[in-house]
């Protein structure tokens, strides 16, 4: 029994953890760059998620959560477009030197600066978002809290829909060209540029809606997206940058990890202590013996 | 003598490299060709250890080169040049020159910057030791390429495209020192489009299409051999 | 112009202490450990390349490596301080060895990944570090604030003297023509991998001996040393000061340091705004906001001489 708690739990969280992880990746994919701000996005969406739902239209006009969840995606999405014009596209079409490294210092600053504006903006505590099914649901003899079941089943309708965008339409399969080869992309008529800057939306709002669906599970604060982003460097690590299969199954092996690796190990306060640091220790050791991840391929060099 | 044998090199759905075995004997010049595309400059990368090669392997002499680090290969003495000019822009002429020897740890500054001067000297630019190597023209860091190599007095000199963009008047004068240094003992391997330089300088031709020796031979009979017309015509045949 | 003007400023610090006690004379303290920490990291990412995200973690194994050995040992300051960043260095040949091979992006990752899991093992391992609590450190000099600074003021000079040394060396010239052309450098015999981890190696080293530094002036160590915002704070003032000249990354650490303190009734504000202010620079000035303006003022200066 503890057993297959601790396994639909997993299968939970995981879903989750891909939701985000595959806005990291599909970043990466495109515009080859570590997005160090992701975790920062989610704590966005979290935060528009937690102003909509309890603001008082909501109440007013008796609109639905679901509404507000989806009202979330297109909100991040405008963020995350915004960053891409200011930040990165103006680097990308100067050709700047040093691009690789002024990506690393303007997302890792763009992390720092979020979450120290929203510490004074929003205050330093924590905030209960509403979550769209309350109480407890049971499936036999499972009992499954009900924030966290609605949850992974948005999240897994959500991507989904992605999957369908990527595979089955024109502008998501412009999105994999340019992720694979931009040069030969742009040679037969893709604007690089937009795809680039629709990538960044994406990657940003999946990890918002993400962050707006653990904002009832977790609370909202400030710092919320750093554990999670940390989990999403681990997973795209895992599954291979820009890989979204690798992705998706990165996410489930960690959730695994994670859930049984606590109940697995002796000497459990101690276990529990270097928790968080299980996932970082995975993401070092496959950087140095398999840097392509599980499932992705070597790159060219040069 | 510098041996391949069987190597092979794939990037992603392309096989850049296929089965190439060819070797190049001591003191010869020798004019790697073939059409755009067609693996000369993913061998030249293989040789000198910039891409690891999929198999197969390069030895030099007694060593097996293939799969040693870019530095390790440029001291055993293989040197090589590139089509996009590799010149450090915002070092002088001079510094550019002195890299590659400091790298030896061995010689003195002084001797350094002796030979530094001897080899400006040869190729013309002693008034040019102390511009940024970024404000040269496309000939001279070409030149200035060749001379960053001859630092060393490698035995072997890799030479990718050094006509390309260059000035008609530099071009008699590079394919001048080129000859100069092959009578003086050097090896060089030519990767060139420049068929009539090819003609006057090399005695052996080595054709590569689409990742594939064609053939090799004296350039008379490369000229006149059907397989390397139909490579670069593409199909069209001249009757 | 550039001598002159690095005199005086080396005038104006060393009569610091003249003008100013206790409170901001504590502020100036940390403010030169900040310093060498931000011209140490501004070497490596504006010279070499390298955005390591360890170099605060590298600080803090100064740091603990100096407060465990006078504690436990019983060393005096001055050997704890060197050894501090001995270990530092130690780990930089560790760590920069496992990872100078990665291209940027996985560095930095992994280089964050270290720098976390160096943070949970100190709060984790609470029988020799005291977890979150922190050690309690000896002070230099039972904690006599001249000294200290003075002691501040010649390990950065150290610091500055000999990483612009060094980069006068084979190994700058090298490390200059990595940073223009790697692949370029590389098939000149320019051993690539080995040179960046001298660096690597060097300017942990130097970290260290800030964490050092720090332990001992200020009596305490935590795992808050390497926090993520730490380094953040690290990233800004390298950045604001210039990622390409060590005394202007130096500069920009002591000027940021002094501006928190004046901003100390926006205490909230302060990471914020110094995050706006990096993006700002970093964004339309990526040289740094010190030295374009010592470039405008230069240039108004000759504008004036010549009338």
């Amino acid at each position: 029994m503890l057993f297959i708690s601790q396994l639909s739990n997993a299968l939970v969280i995981g879903t989750l953890y891909a939701l985000m992880a595959l806005g990291l990746s599909i970043i990466f994919g495109v515009l080859k760059l570590v997005n160090f701000a992701h975790g920062e996005s989610l704590m966005v969406g979290g935060y528009i998620y937690y102003f909509l739902a309890t603001s008082f239209l909501v109440k007013l006009w008796h609109l639905p959560l679901s509404l507000i969840l989806i009202l979330t995606l297109p909100l991040v999405y405008l963020f995350g477009i915004l960053i891409e014009r200011v930040f990165l596209s103006p680097a990308y079409r100067k050709q700047t030197a040093r691009y690789e490294e002024y990506v690393i210092l303007v997302t890792f600053t763009l992390a720092i600066f979020l979450q120290n504006l929203a510490l004074p903006v929003f205050g330093p505590y924590n905030r209960q978002a509403p979550a769209i099914l309350k109480g407890r649901i049971k499936i036999g003899d499972l009992i499954i809290a009900g924030d966290r079941l609605s949850a992974a089943v948005i999240a897994l309708v959500v991507i989904l829909l992605l999957l369908f965008f990527l595979y089955r339409t024109y502008p998501g399969k412009a999105l994999r060209a340019v992720a694979q080869n931009a040069t030969a992309a742009a040679i037969v008529g893709i604007s690089v540029e937009r795809m680039r800057r629709m990538a960044f939306g994406i990657g940003m709002s999946l990890a918002g809606i993400a962050g707006a669906l653990l904002g009832p599970i977790f609370l909202v604060n400030p710092t919320m997206g750093i554990p999670f982003a940390v989990k999403a460097f681990v997973i795209v690590v895992l599954g291979g940058m820009g890989s979204v299969k690798g992705t998706i199954i990165g996410a489930y092996v960690l959730a695994i990890v994670e859930s049984f690796g606590s109940i697995l190990l002796p000497d459990p306060s101690r276990a529990l202590a270097y928790k968080d640091a299980y996932g970082l220790l995975i993401l070092v050791i496959i950087l140095l013996f398999r840097p392509q991840g599980l499932f992705g391929e070597k790159e060219r060099r040069a | 003598m510098l041996q391949v044998k069987q190597l092979y090199k794939r990037f992603g759905g392309l096989q850049a490299l296929e089965d190439v075995s060819v070797s190049f004997g001591q003191r010869e010049f020798i004019g790697l060709i073939g059409p755009n595309g067609s693996g000369k400059t993913t061998l030249l990368n293989c040789i000198c250890g910039l891409y690891a090669p999929d198999s197969g392997r390069i030895r030099y002499d007694e060593t097996i080169i293939s799969g040693m680090r870019p530095h390790r290969i440029f001291k055993l003495g293989i040197g090589r040049t590139f089509q996009i000019s590799k010149v450090f822009n915002r070092l002088t002429v001079m510094d550019n020159l002195k890299i590659p020897a400091l790298t030896e740890g061995k010689l003195s500054r002084r001797l350094i910057s002796e030979r530094a001067i001897d080899i400006l000297k040869s190729i013309r630019m002693e008034n040019l030791r102390n511009a940024p190597a970024g404000s040269l023209s496309g000939g001279q860091k070409k030149l200035l390429e060749i001379g960053m190599i001859m630092m060393i007095d490698p035995a072997y000199l890799l030479l990718d495209e050094p006509f390309g963009g260059v000035h008609p008047e530099l071009k008699s004068q590079l394919e001048a020192y080129l000859s100069q240094l092959h009578s003086s003992g050097k090896t060089v391997i030519l990767v060139s489009h420049e068929i009539p330089s090819l003609f006057r300088l090399c005695k052996r031709l080595v054709v590569l299409d689409h990742g594939v020796l064609i053939m090799e031979g004296d350039p008379e009979t490369v000229r006149k051999d059907e397989r390397v017309i139909h490579a670069y015509l593409g199909g069209v045949r001249e009757t | 112009m550039k001598r002159f003007f690095l005199l005086l400023l080396l005038g104006c610090s060393a009569a610091f202490p003249l003008f100013f006690q206790d409170y901001w004379l504590y502020v100036a303290i940390i403010a030169l450990y900040y310093a060498i920490l931000s011209s140490s990291w501004a070497m490596l990412a504006g010279q070499v390349g390298i955005i390591s995200f360890a170099h605060a973690a590298f600080a803090a194994v100064g740091a603990y490596t100096s407060a465990l050995l006078s504690i436990k040992l019983g060393w005096p300051v001055a050997l704890g301080i060197p050894a501090g960043a001995f270990m530092a260095a130690l780990f930089g040949l560790g760590i920069g060895a496992l990872t100078l091979r990665m291209r940027g992006p996985y560095l930095a990752l992994t280089t964050l990944a270290f720098s976390e899991i160096f943070r949970i093992f100190l709060t984790a391992e609470y029988e020799l570090t005291r977890g979150s609590y922190g050690l309690q450190v000896p002070l230099v000099w039972e904690g006599n604030k001249i000294i200290s600074y003075y002691l501040g003021l010649s390990l950065l000079v150290l610091t500055l003297l000999s990483l612009s040394l060094l980069l006068k060396t084979r190994l700058g010239l090298f490390l200059l023509a990595m940073r223009e052309d790697e692949d370029g450098a590389a098939s000149r015999g320019v051993n690539t991998v080995r040179y960046r981890l001298y660096a690597f190696i060097v300017t942990s080293a130097f970290a260290g001996l800030a964490g050092g530094f720090y332990a001992h002036v200020v009596g305490l160590v935590s795992p808050r040393m390497t926090m993520i915002s730490e380094m953040g704070l690290i990233l800004a003032m390298s950045v604001f000061g210039g990622l390409e000249t060590l005394i202007g990354a130096a500069l920009g650490a002591i000027i940021l340091q002094f501006l928190t303190e004046y901003l100390r009734d926006f205490e909230q504000w302060r990471l914020a705004i110094f995050g706006g202010l990096v993006l700002f620079t970093l964004r339309f000035t990526p040289e740094g906001i010190l030295p374009r303006s010592y470039e405008l003022v230069h240039q108004m200066l000759e504008r004036v001489a010549r009338k």
